[in-house]
């Protein structure tokens, strides 16, 4: 009797090789669930702000995800400055809003979404002289937390728009 | 910084060790725009205001990178080849876009990675694959992973470039990264510098030249705060009976760390010496992840780093630390931690309670972490208070002392203070059996 250990051959036995691989990969990798908090309070707005940092933090130092998650792989929009305009690329579908953060100065402002994953906003705090330090894009004002983008220098940008490589 | 680099081969459709493949002098192009386009890398923690700039002084930066260059902020902007979906390779003239510059480890990654033994282990295979055959030939590509090993950690590095952290002032790197470690966190390696490559007979007068610059109480302060991370996590789903639980305690304790670790980056202070001494411990790091070609050079093919290491080590004669498979798998989570705290993540009482909330990926990473320094370190953290109703005595009475004062200046060095000793005279992080 030919017994095959094909799964394609063998369905149930595929089910099971598929079984014993998660759980084996849930005991040795305990899966961060994802964050969904509801931020109905300012507490949960907190948490739920310091647990994207933290990803954010991973991200930014390339980490790698767990083998059943994504929490180090928060996408990232590209930003530059065009006039008095901020143009983003690789913005997230449910992207809406973004907050630009320098200290303790924030400018939230509703992204004019072009399609294709593009946007644009006029900041009014956060002129082209301003530094920015951080962007961060939402679906709501109340979140989720969706994508972060980079450090928008002031006099450097000038220069970073037209950069070249080092090489 | 070799790990990010990987991730982002990876993530353009390549396999993380051609890291390992690539010539030296792009990896060190890589490496000098790297710390060049951290600038671009957004202000920590996201989502709040700063509590303290990050390495201690934000225009470190640019007082260190070369005058001039303006790196692409996407990188990797150096003449790295990632290839693309289709087999080919980027055009590394291309103008890189508007991203996001990386970041590096805490300089405890480096630490933990070098508490291994993989440093020593891997300078022993080097010196072996250069001077006789005692080890084999190898293959084309094992061949290129010891040019760029030799070339990049094991002779001086480039002039005037960011790695330079070795000179006539600091002659011994492995000195100097011992020096680091005992400034930022008062361990020193459970391994003796090999007494050849110390230039002191072992005297170790580096720790003189520290003065008070040390902090000695970094492992009471971090071992209490897993405790409480833990008496956290084990109560979280608590709907009656006593609590020990304290957000606010674990907020002091975070803030007391971050004074203490922040004391040490003053104006920039270990930034360098960080990026230079992570980058080193992540290329031995990427080298035992998986089975790459050196490894299968060596015959020490495993499934973990620390088996891989441990069977490298057998080859040459060595053994690495007892728990080296605990330090290797704590090494990026209580980076990030050590990070997040630095930059002043969990500095009220909410935002600590993130650290043992245990359906996030912070929560997750704080349970694993004290499983891993436990296990270390033979430290117990998990004891808890008498759970007889009584209020819990463990609890500490007062909060944590402020960090110490910052070291005089242009005043001689007094003697630095003594800390817990362990085993032969230094504290560690790992118990070497």
């Amino acid at each position: 009797m030919a017994a095959s250990t094909s799964g394609n051959d063998n369905p149930l036995l595929a089910q099971l090789v598929v079984l014993t691989e998660a759980i084996k990969s849930l005991a040795e990798h305990p899966a961060a669930p994802p964050v969904s908090f509801d931020a109905s309070t300012e507490a949960d707005r907190i948490r739920q702000r310091v647990t994207f940092g933290y990803q954010v933090l991973g991200t930014l130092t390339g980490r790698v995800s767990s083998s059943s998650g994504n929490e180090f792989d928060v996408p990232i929009v590209l930003a530059e400055r065009q006039g008095g305009d901020i143009k983003f690329t690789n913005l997230p579908s449910d992207a809406r809003l973004v907050e630009l953060r320098t200290g303790t100065e924030v400018e939230v402002l509703t992204i004019s979404l072009d399609g294709r994953g593009k946007g644009t906003v006029t900041p009014v705090i956060f002129t082209t002289p301003r530094l920015i330090g951080s962007m961060v894009f939402l679906g709501e004002s109340q979140g989720p937390l969706i994508a972060f983008g980079r450090r928008l220098l002031a006099a450097v940008d000038r220069v970073a728009s037209s950069d070249h490589q080092l090489v | 910084m070799f790990l990010s680099l990987a991730q982002l081969i990876e993530k353009s459709g390549g396999a993380r060790e051609q890291v390992l493949l690539q010539h030296p002098v792009l990896l060190d192009r890589f490496v000098e725009a790297a710390w060049a386009g951290a600038r671009f890398a957004p202000q920590l923690p996201v989502g709040f205001a700063p509590a303290t700039p990050f390495l201690g002084e934000d225009g470190i930066i640019d007082a260190l990178g070369l005058p001039g260059l303006v790196p692409g902020a996407v990188l990797p902007p150096s003449a790295i080849f990632l290839p693309e979906a289709d087999g080919s390779s980027q055009d590394p003239s291309r103008p890189a876009g508007p991203g996001v510059g990386l970041l590096w480890d805490h300089l405890i990654y480096a630490y933990l990675i070098e508490s291994t033994g993989a440093l020593e282990i891997f300078a022993e295979v080097v010196r072996r694959l250069v001077a006789g055959e005692t080890l084999g030939s190898l293959s084309i590509e094992g061949t290129r992973w010891l040019r760029a090993t030799e070339e990049l950690f094991f002779r001086d590095p480039p002039l005037f470039s960011i790695s330079g952290v070795v000179s006539e002032a600091r002659p011994y790197a492995r000195v100097t990264r011992r020096n680091a470690y005992w400034r930022m966190f008062g361990l020193d390696l459970p391994h003796p510098v090999p007494l050849q490559r110390d230039g002191t007979g072992g005297r170790q007068e580096w720790k003189e030249h520290v003065g008070l610059g040390a902090n000695t109480d970094f492992r009471a302060k971090w071992s209490e705060l897993l405790r409480q991370v833990w008496f956290g996590l084990v109560n979280s789903a608590n709907t009656s009976g006593a609590n020990p639980t304290d957000p606010s305690y674990v907020s002091f304790l975070c803030t007391t760390l971050r004074d203490m670790l922040n004391n040490r980056r003053r104006g920039g202070l270990l930034a360098r010496e960080e990026f230079v001494y992570i980058t080193v411990m992540s290329w031995f790091d990427l080298t035992l992840e998986s089975n790459t070609p050196i490894v299968k050079d060596l015959k020490a093919e495993a499934t973990s780093p620390a088996d891989r290491l441990s069977m490298i080590a057998q080859r040459v004669g060595m053994a690495p630390a007892a728990r080296s498979r605990e330090l290797f798998e704590m090494a990026r989570p209580m980076s990030s931690v050590l990070r997040a705290i630095e930059v002043g993540s969990f500095d009220d009482s909410i935002a600590a309670s993130t650290l043992f909330a245990s359906d996030t990926p912070l929560g997750v990473e704080m349970r694993d972490l004290i499983n891993w320094w436990q296990s270390a370190t033979g430290e117990s953290i998990k004891e808890m208070p008498s759970a007889t109703g009584v209020p819990p005595a463990g609890q500490p009475l007062r909060v944590p002392s402020p960090a110490p004062a910052p070291a005089p200046v242009f005043s001689r060095p007094p003697s630095a203070p003594a800390p817990v000793t362990v085993g032969n005279g230094h504290p560690r992080a790992a118990e070497v059996r």
